[in-house]
């Protein structure tokens, strides 16, 4: 499965894409191999480890595994994936960087698969980190732009902060454990020996176990990845890059990166019950939070970003949650809802690629409307999308949101409704997305132009999936059950009722308040009409950006004048010495005092070095004698040495 | 005697007495009218198709399984041992000789293509033979007979003074330090009544030798082989060699005859640093000979302008380098002389390869300067330069780095009963960081010669023959995939060592 990814030494853009296109195929296929022989009841792993560095009794140890986990994974990561590529070839042909760019996309496709297949949390983190740095690499692909620019360094810096916290995780577990697999025979760190061990030293950090606080430092990873509370500002902004990226990067794979490194861990998770908990209410703030920021947005991507930070507030919550209700169970619930969020956010995305497109590049959905008439074919796909997000019944969202439900419901009633007030607004703005973006006349520049085949045969492979999948998966191959390894509790009524009245009541909600109203740059948005004050906070995204400002540059701008200050301080000690230094060398001699600071100076010794090889040059005078004399006068140093010091 | 034994366990190094004997006899008969260039192909490609067989015969015998009637483990007290340690390092002289023969092929110095080449295969047969000694005898033979050859290949350029001169050096201190070796093998036997390795070692293990004797006799074979690896104060023919000497000659005298030497010295003296007594003492010679050759060596460095003299300072230090491993007298310690010596070599012979290629037609040494600019007609050459130069350097994602930090920790964690900074090699470690850090200046001067500086034109675009560029690329591929996968390596060296 090791698929080799090839660097691509200036061809044209064509020629980048095909090879970019092929080597995915043959990967998709690979994967799809992978996966079917992963696939059974009995969830059998398949590992394979090498020693990669062996330096003073420290072994560094690298893997690759390959579980029903990863199967399901790999094969969802190729097969969006392929479908992203084959979109952006035809998305991107006129850019004058598309080889740049299938560069930068098949890089991050080595980073997504090593990230899934690999054994050892280091290796993991080091394909982590190359995914990051694709990520950062793709928003800022138009480095051209200021505001692209920026967000890439934003991403950067934001998920940076995040992947210390996985670091700190990884260094800990290290030192708790000394080893870096996962699994190992019995031996490695989520396998039952190891964990029993960590559990056993209690009360390390703050009331937590020794499992636990690993598995909370690893979150801070995932929190950073995945775009949750506190650190979710980045993933907003990072639709500046082109979009079937947002598609591939920021909405169906990369964003997973998080959610899928605390399933990997779950184990490690499950050993602590606070851990699990603090997961579960992170997912739910963050997904209420985000959803009601979305309902607040203009942008079509920005809306589907905040949607995307909101669905991975739910996936954690499906973890935590489900960690808590079913124990192992919970690994399936948050990861089926990720597999299938994957497709219908994919498929949005992409459908919102092709709107864009059709509007002469024009985002905002005030500008759009009347967009169905134009464009049938990808808006009916992308209505499928939007009713899979709304978790319409017996959609592929429906079975998945309703798991986490239900294992929220277990856990925890109050976060079993936040998550139903998140889904219920889920609801809601994307039934107002829909209003603005195809009710209505055409609000914008132009006239909407139809997109090329290559661009819609993806979006309605991706919507038979997003529409289908959940029925597929869950009543015929029973993914839930293979995913985990035992069949999850299915009926609860009074959840199937509430996910039964939150997905049509939002749409209702949503057909009601914007269905019927005229809709525009020039009118207000009919919420804001009724609800002024916090609409304008969801606008404004809650001042989080604004926060972050007031708080965390003002403070590193403080640190930094506080160290200009001390630097001033310390410079003025400096000055102080050496002046003294100065004058009293002065005293005695000029030119002494110049020997003095140059002979304590870097430079002063660079050049004693420096000028020692003329040393060199003396024995080195080219006359055999000279040679041979020292040859014979180092035979007697050593003969000396020995028979001195012989014992 | 059985002859039919001997036989076996030498008939790889036979298949290249014959190829010597042919390309000499094929270019003297059929091509001894034709020009140059044509006698230089068909010599080089006699000559490399022998080399070939005979890498391939190693690879069999290492391959089919040591100990079987057709390959001997070990004959005659010690004078040819074959064990996968041996065979393995053999086969990799073997190929580096076939890689240096690749570069020699198109500069050849004068009309004499077939003794040229035949000196070559000589001194590599030398350099397995040396490889599969473990008897002070045979070492002396085999050292003896690298010696002669390079002396020759040295002095080839016989229009030139200089090269002349160089030849006429190494020969002076190469006799006065085989006069030493000879001399010291002498005592050594007269202290333990032994000529193999392993009854020397007994011999030891018995004690009741007689001690000035064995100083006498170690502090002897200590210059003749610090002679061979050109550790200070036995170095001073390496710079005036390096520089004058045709550069294929100088490459494979950097590295054929280097790695061999550091293998014979670890054979002989890992053992014999086991034992207390010996170690203590032996210990403060080699701390002395490493410590003035990794300062010596790196100073000497920093303010050359001809690149290969440079070299060969850098050459001196690295030898400086690589008997910090022998000090921590370990097995971990001799796993990472030999790997160390592996690496540096296939670094080495990489950067004088195309310091070769790239000065062959300036038709004088080449300084430093006359590289600048050369990435802009000839990026791929330098871009392997780099790779090469970076390795040798210790830059981590390569594997001069590895080495080195096998070399550092074996000494570092030689004696753990050993705790003070001021005890143990803490502080012979601490120099050889320093001084790595000292190498980097005259190593990025040269890498900047050849990457950034914008200057003047530099060389004209070079067209690499397939053979030469494949054998860049392999070597660079060495280099890289050695310091990503060390442990390929160091598992063969330790598993070779742990060999009955």
């Amino acid at each position: 499965m090791a698929t080799v990814w090839l660097g691509f030494f200036n061809p044209s853009g064509k020629f980048a894409a095909a090879v970019a296109n092929a080597a995915l195929s043959a990967s998709l296929l690979l994967s799809i191999r992978a996966f079917s022989m992963t696939w059974g009841p009995e969830a059998s792993a398949l590992t394979a480890n090498f020693t990669w560095i062996q330096v003073a009794g420290v072994n560094l140890e690298f893997g690759v595994v390959l579980n029903p986990l990863t199967g399901a994974m790999l094969a969802m990561v190729t097969f969006v994936g392929l479908l992203i590529f084959l979109y952006s070839t035809s998305y991107m042909s006129r850019d004058p960087g598309m080889t740049r760019f299938f560069c930068y996309l098949s890089l991050f496709m080595v980073g997504m698969l090593g990230l899934v297949m690999s054994n050892s949390l280091l290796l993991l983190f080091m394909f982590w980190e190359i995914v990051g740095l694709a990520s950062y690499l793709l928003i800022g692909f138009w480095f051209q732009k200021p505001s692209a620019a920026a967000a890439a360094k934003k991403a950067f810096i934001t998920t940076r902060i995040g992947d210390l916290g996985f670091l700190l995780g990884l260094l800990w577990a290290f030192k708790a454990t000394s080893t870096f697999l996962l699994f190992d025979g019995g031996q490695g760190l989520l396998e039952s020996d190891r964990i029993t061990a960590l559990i056993a030293s209690k009360d390390v950090l703050f009331g937590l176990n020794g499992a636990g606080v690993i598995a909370l430092f690893l979150f801070i990873g995932a929190v950073g990845k995945s775009g949750q509370l506190p650190l979710h500002v980045w993933l907003p902004d990072a639709m500046e890059g082109p979009t079937p990226v947002s598609a591939l990067i920021h909405a169906a794979t990369m964003v997973a990166a998080g959610v899928f490194l605390v399933a990997r861990a779950f184990p490690l998770f499950l050993a602590d019950a606070t851990a699990l908990a603090i997961v579960s209410w992170v997912g739910a703030l963050t997904a209420l939070f985000a959803a009601l920021v979305a309902v607040g947005q203009y942008d079509i991507k920005r809306i589907l970003a905040y949607s995307t930070v909101s669905q991975l507030g739910l996936m954690m919550v499906g973890l935590g949650a489900g960690g808590l209700a079913l124990s192992e169970g919970g690994v399936s619930i948050g990861i089926f809802h990720l597999l299938t969020h994957a497709f219908f956010k994919a498929l949005l995305f992409l459908g919102a690629g092709a709107i864009i497109h059709g509007c002469r590049h024009e985002q905002d959905i005030r500008l759009m409307g009347g967009v169905f008439n134009r464009m049938k074919l990808a808006s009916i796909c992308y209505l499928a999308g939007a009713l899979a997000l709304c978790a319409f019944p017996f959609t592929s969202g429906y079975y998945s949101k309703d798991q986490i439900l239900i294992s929220a419901w277990t856990a925890h009633g109050a976060v079993f409704w936040i998550s139903a007030a998140a889904s219920l607004l889920t609801a809601f703005y994307m039934t107002r997305q829909c209003c603005y973006v195809f009710l209505g006349d055409y609000r914008g520049r132009g006239s909407i132009r139809q997109c090329p085949a290559l661009m819609t045969a993806p979006l309605v492979i991706l919507a038979l999936f997003s529409l289908a999948m959940g029925i597929v998966s869950e009543e015929f191959f029973h993914i839930l059950a293979y995913l985990s390894g035992f069949a999850v509790d299915q009926h609860a009524l009074i959840v199937v009722v509430v996910s039964w009245v939150i997905a049509l009541g939002g749409i209702a909600l949503g057909l009601l308040v914007y269905g019927g109203s005229k809709l525009g740059l020039d009118t207000t948005d009919p919420v804001k009409d009724s609800l002024p004050t916090p609409y304008s906070w969801m606008e404004n995204r809650f001042f989080v950006d604004e926060l972050y400002a007031a708080t965390v540059t003002r403070l590193w701008k403080g640190s930094a004048f506080l160290i200009v200050f001390l630097e001033s301080g310390f410079h003025f000690l400096v000055e102080t010495v050496r002046s003294f230094v100065t004058i009293t060398g002065g005293f005695f001699s000029k030119t002494v005092d110049c020997k003095l600071i140059d002979r304590i100076s870097f430079d002063g010794v660079c050049d004693r070095i420096y000028k020692s090889s003329q040393l060199n040059a003396i024995i080195q005078n080219g006359f055999l004698q000279g040679y041979l004399r020292i040859v014979a006068l180092g035979a007697v140093i050593l003969g000396v040495l020995f028979l001195v010091f012989a014992r | 005697m059985q002859y039919a034994q001997l036989f076996f366990a030498t008939w790889p190094d036979l298949i290249v007495v014959l190829g010597m004997f042919a390309a000499l006899g094929v270019d003297y008969t059929k091509y001894k009218h034709s020009p140059v260039e044509v006698r230089s192909d068909k010599v080089a490609m006699i000559t490399s198709l022998s080399l070939l067989l005979a890498l391939a015969g190693v690879v069999w015998q290492w391959s089919s399984g040591v100990g079987s009637p057709l390959v001997p483990a070990d004959t005659w007290e010690g004078q040819i041992v074959l064990n996968p340690l041996t065979l393995g390092f053999k086969a990799f002289v073997f190929a580096l000789a076939l890689f240096v023969l690749q570069f020699a092929r198109f500069q050849v110095p004068n009309q004499h293509v077939s003794e040229y080449f035949g000196l070559f295969l000589l001194s590599a047969l030398g350099m397995g033979f040396l490889i599969t000694a473990q008897n002070l005898l045979m070492l002396f033979i085999s050292i003896e007979l690298i010696s002669l050859s390079l002396y020759g290949l040295t002095a080839f350029q016989n229009s030139q003074r200089y090269s002349v001169e160089a030849g006429i050096k190494y020969f002076a201190i190469g006799g006065v330090s085989s006069a030493f070796l000879l001399f010291g093998i002498s005592y050594l036997y007269g202290a333990t009544n032994a000529l193999a390795f392993d009854a020397i070692v007994a011999a030891l293990d018995n004690g009741a030798v007689p001690t000035g004797y064995l100083w006498i006799g170690s502090t002897f074979l200590l210059v003749g082989l610090g002679f061979k690896i050109a550790a200070v104060p036995f170095h001073l023919w390496a710079p005036d060699v390096y520089q004058c000497a045709p550069v294929p000659v100088a490459a494979w005298i950097a590295t054929g005859s280097k790695i061999a030497s550091f293998f014979v010295l670890v054979q002989l003296f890992g053992p014999v640093l086991q034992f207390s007594a010996q170690r203590d003492t032996l210990i403060i010679g080699i701390v002395l000979i490493s410590l003035l050759s990794m300062v010596l060596g790196n100073i000497g460095a920093l303010r050359q302008t001809c690149v290969k003299r440079l070299l060969a300072y850098s050459s001196i230090a690295h030898a400086g380098y690589i008997l910090i491993g022998l000090i921590a007298a370990n097995r971990e310690g001799n796993v990472s002389v030999l790997f160390y010596s592996v690496v540096y070599a296939a670094a080495t012979l990489g950067a004088f390869a195309i310091i070769g290629i790239l000065s062959h037609r300036l038709g004088r040494e080449a300084l430093i300067k006359d590289f600048n600019g050369c990435w802009k007609k000839n990026p791929g050459l330098s871009f392997l330069f780099m790779i090469f130069i970076l390795s040798l350097a210790g830059i981590p994602p390569l594997s001069g780095f590895f080495g080195k930090l096998y070399l550092f920790m074996a000494a570092i964690g030689s004696r753990p009963e050993i705790a003070g900074w001021s005890d143990g090699f803490y502080w012979l470690v601490a120099v050889a960081l320093l001084m790595s850090a000292v190498s980097l200046y005259y190593y990025i001067i040269v890498l900047k010669a050849f990457l950034v500086s914008n200057e003047s034109p530099g060389p004209s675009p070079i067209k690499l023959s397939k053979l030469e560029g494949a054998g860049l690329v392999i070597l660079a591929l060495l280099v890289l995939g050695l310091g990503l996968v060390p442990m390929v390596l160091v598992d063969f060296i330790s598993y070779g060592f742990s060999y009955p």
